[in-house]
């Protein structure tokens, strides 16, 4: 297992190798000067070429590309944003958190209200119960976060007052954010969740539970979903992740100084440190994220682990095979 | 099958019942007639709106006191939708995203208010010495808010750094030399400079200590240490600024610019992230002033509104111009005149403004805004491009009878961002009722900068600049064949232009009659259209009995406050 954990670590460089000239190519073809952002439009060719010179911009592309590369596997440097000037670490070592502990939120939530929802929909489907708890999730999925945001703001901070406009200075801040950002996902959960349940719950072994005289609902918790979270765990890991990169919109309306707004803004001015680091760290925590999706994988199905187990055991007897040959 | 149906009309009923919960209640609605209400033009000081006699019923959450901070000092929350990005004084103000929250920390040397006229500040008055050199006498005793004493030396420094970081406010400039501790020298550029390009230098470079920048670990980025009114007492990047009084301000007893008044004791900028929050923000008292309210946001807080009571509403003509600029080059057929004005009589400006701008915007008769110390009130009764289909066609036949290019073969590229993609949008609109094909090409600011000198790649551009007070030198790098390596913006080769232009911004030329005669013969040769202004709208809570406003942005320490 441990091996396995290592042997997934080590893979994380070339992948985190390949987004880093991915994203060097993409950001050096985009249209667009970054001496003109700062400098503003009216600036004479001369400043714009002195700019260019300093940033670095006149250099042939696998010049800027060696430095950006040795800056940032070697160095661990992720430079200096163009537009403010500030260390791009040190404002994502900033924005990180608060970006994480939304997306931690919306996670919890969206598990801990989805998955009962999917679960009772399956276990009285075709039913009344069945019938709107997916229809719960059908308008969940179908209205825009940005129309969900706007219309929390308005019946309770507005209309109630009852919580911040805007703003995470306290803790009830967060709570529209975390409402409005995990609606969708609660959606999409229940529904994922109600049809592996509805698999699991038809299963050989389900009926021979039942046959043996087990109570519904240890049929249910005990047997049919520890079978039927495991695609769940891929999701809840796909969705973290995707909360992590994507809460744009969220974080605009609700004025969170996040990673999305800042990569968003780091797009719009062309500030390619803030955009190659932002979106070097977001593949990082990805495949950390993926790797933790696969150990829970290991931990919840034994039959995975069992796998992992017998190849490196396998590994271990061919060793020992070979040095025996040899000996 | 039926339950089904059912089902998905009740969604649907769900949907459009709960689209509503967000609508306001009627109001009156918006006219186009903007200036109603607006600022007054001679004064930077406008009076807010009084209360109206709104006949419905108010919402208002404003509770009509002022606010304090819990140990009793008045405070005021400004909501902006800026986001400053560092307070680097080498910097400029664009680059680090700074509106006038920067001039409660930092000051320059003299300061020009809306209506383009100049008050000293640091300085106490400067001359022209020589035909492009100037003389800056500053006052004797300017510290800053760590008790360092400013002179000719912190000057030159400030200087120098900005020169090295590229900034735009001293490119005209060449040096700046010592005469003594309190007297400094600028020698511009050129021999015969453009009108504007000295005070460009002293009212945008910050004076700080050497002393103080040097100390800084992060070149002042989040702690600032300037000789303004204020000092930034918290800096949460991209949640809120706050500033408060600085107890030490050097001329605390004199007679204070404007800019540095001190009204209030907190300040607070508060940044939020959607401008549709700005007006949801307002409403529920999180902040109380804020010049960042969308104008669809307006119909609140306009007379007959739901929040018409305990709000003031001003609208105040932004310094920005938007000007329909034309392609000139060989490879544009806006190469030629007839259509130039066969398009500028094809528009309604009036309609464009209540269609794009919902009323909130000025016509304008110039490329000249209005906060320009040259614009002439004379232009505004002359005939400049109104509404006439009639004489477009006319233009437009012509076009077609001269070049022998069918109307049908046009197809002429408006180049669009999203600050201007409705405005864009209705002139496309007018183009196809002319009968002339046109492609939207919407792209980013960025791209923008980078089409523009590629002559093939747009036809049309509708751009937002301004030439404020005595400054001429935005029009000049517009217009002028030096501005770029490859000419002018416009692609335009025309000697006479050049000459005119070139007496109507340089300091030697520079007059009425120049700007008059510059003005004719862009309209004229309908290079440039200037279309309107927009209007900003600010509102406040009604404790704020006077707002003040300066380049079109508020300056809360400046206003005035019920106790």
């Amino acid at each position: 297992m441990i091996r396995y954990v290592i042997k997934r670590i080590l893979l994380m460089i070339p992948v985190l190798l390949g987004v880093a000239i991915l994203i060097f190519t993409i950001m050096y073809f985009v249209p667009g000067d970054p001496a003109e952002v700062i400098l503003g439009s009216m600036a004479s060719e001369a400043e714009l070429n002195a700019m260019r010179e300093s940033l670095g911009l006149n250099d042939p592309y696998i010049v800027r590309l060696g430095r950006f590369l040795y800056q940032t596997f070697i160095q661990f440097d992720f430079g200096t944003s163009y537009i403010f000037n500030t260390s791009v670490a040190s404002e994502l070592a900033v924005r990180f958190p608060r970006t994480l502990f939304f997306a931690v939120c919306c996670m919890v939530i969206r598990v801990a209200v989805g998955t009962p929802l999917g679960i009772t929909a399956a276990v009285h489907h075709n039913g009344l119960a069945d019938r709107i708890c997916m229809m719960v999730s059908l308008i969940g999925i179908s209205l825009p976060e940005f129309w969900v945001a706007l219309m929390l703001v308005i019946i309770f901070a507005l209309n109630l007052g009852i919580l911040p406009v805007y703003g995470i200075e306290h803790w009830y801040g967060w709570i529209l954010p975390v409402v409005a950002g995990s609606l969708g996902g609660i959606a999409g959960q229940a529904r994922q969740t109600r049809s592996q349940m509805l698999e699991v719950i038809r299963a050989d072994y389900v009926t021979t539970a039942r046959a043996k005289g087990l109570s519904e609902r240890a049929i249910l918790y005990k047997t049919a979903l520890p079978n039927g979270v495991i695609p769940l765990i891929n999701m809840v890991g796909s969705g973290l992740a995707q909360s992590l990169g994507g809460a744009l919109i969220i974080e605009n309306v609700f004025t969170i100084p996040g990673m999305g707004v800042y990569l968003t803004t780091g797009v719009n001015n062309r500030d390619y440190p803030v955009v190659q680091s932002t979106v070097l760290f977001l593949a990082f925590l990805f495949s950390i994220i993926m790797l933790l999706v696969d150990l829970a994988f290991a931990f919840v199905d034994p039959r995975i682990k069992a796998q992992y187990e017998r190849s490196s055991k396998k590994m271990k007897k061919s060793k020992k095979a070979k040095a025996g040959q040899e000996a | 099958m039926k339950a089904r149906k059912y089902l998905a009309l009740l969604l649907a009923m769900a949907m459009c019942l709960s689209l509503l919960a967000g609508c306001g209640s009627s109001s009156s609605s918006s006219t186009g007639d903007s200036s109603e209400g607006s600022a007054s033009s001679s004064s930077d000081a406008a009076t807010s709106d009084a209360s109206s006699e709104s006949s419905s019923e108010s919402e208002s959450t404003s509770t009509g006191t002022a606010r304090t901070t819990e140990d009793g000092r008045s405070k005021v929350i400004v909501g902006t939708t800026n986001n400053a990005g560092s307070f680097d004084p080498m910097l400029s103000d664009q680059q680090c995203n700074r509106k006038d929250e920067v001039f409660l920390v930092y000051e320059t040397m003299v300061y020009m208010d809306s209506e383009g006229e100049y008050h000293m500040n640091l300085a106490e008055s400067y001359e022209q010495t020589s035909d492009n050199s100037y003389t800056v006498y500053m006052h004797d005793n300017i510290y800053d808010s760590a008790g360092n004493h400013i002179t000719a030396d912190d000057v030159i420094f400030c200087f120098e750094g900005v020169k090295a970081a590229g900034g735009s406010a001293c490119t005209d400039v060449a040096t700046c030399e010592k005469v003594d501790d309190y007297t400094v020298v600028y020698t511009m550029e050129s021999e015969d400079p453009v009108q504007g390009s000295i005070e460009t230098c002293l009212t945008e470079l910050y004076i700080v200590s050497q002393a103080a920048y040097e100390a800084s670990e992060d070149q002042m980025a989040a702690s600032p240490v300037g000789t303004g009114a204020y000092v930034l007492t918290d800096f949460q990047s991209g949640v809120s600024l706050t500033f408060e009084v600085n107890e030490n301000y050097w001329n605390k007893d004199g007679e204070r610019c404007y800019i540095s008044q001190a009204n209030v004791d907190v300040i607070e900028f508060q940044i939020i992230g959607d401008q549709s929050q700005v007006a949801v923000a307002l409403q529920a008292g999180t902040i109380d002033i804020s010049d960042c309210v969308a104008s669809s946001d307006a119909v609140y807080f306009e007379e007959g509104g739901d929040y018409a009571d305990s709000f003031n509403l001003m609208l105040f003509p932004k310094t920005m111009a938007m000007w329909l600029m034309f392609n000139c080059s060989e490879s544009s057929a806006l190469n030629n005149i007839n259509l130039r004005k066969a398009i500028a009589y094809a528009f309604s400006t009036s309609d464009i403004i209540s269609a794009a701008e919902n009323g909130y915007a000025v016509e304008i008769s110039s490329i000249f805004s209005t906060y320009s110390s040259y614009y002439n009130s004379d232009w505004d009764e002359a005939d400049y491009y109104e509404y006439d289909a009639e004489v477009a066609q006319e233009y437009l036949d012509a076009f077609t009878e001269e070049t022998g290019i069918a109307v049908s073969d046009l197809n002429l590229s408006i180049l669009a961002n999203s600050n201007n993609s409705d405005t864009c949008e209705l002139l496309g609109a007018y183009l196809t009722v002319l009968g002339i094909p046109y492609t939207l090409n919407m792209v980013d600011q960025t791209v923008v900068n980078t089409t523009l000198p590629d002559e093939t790649g747009w036809d049309l551009f509708i751009n937002e600049r301004t030439s404020t007070g005595y400054n001429l030198k935005v029009l000049y790098e517009y217009i002028s064949d030096e501005a770029q390596s490859y000419g002018n913006i416009q692609f335009i080769t025309d000697e006479t232009l050049q000459e005119i232009a070139y007496d109507a911004v340089h300091v030697s030329t520079a007059s009425q009659e120049t700007i008059n005669a510059l003005h004719d013969y862009i309209t004229e040769q309908c290079y440039i259209v200037g279309m309107y202004q927009r209007d900003k709208v600010i509102v406040s809570a009604d404790w704020i009995t006077e707002v003040v406003m300066s380049s079109g942005n508020i300056v809360p320490n400046a206003c005035t406050y019920a106790s």
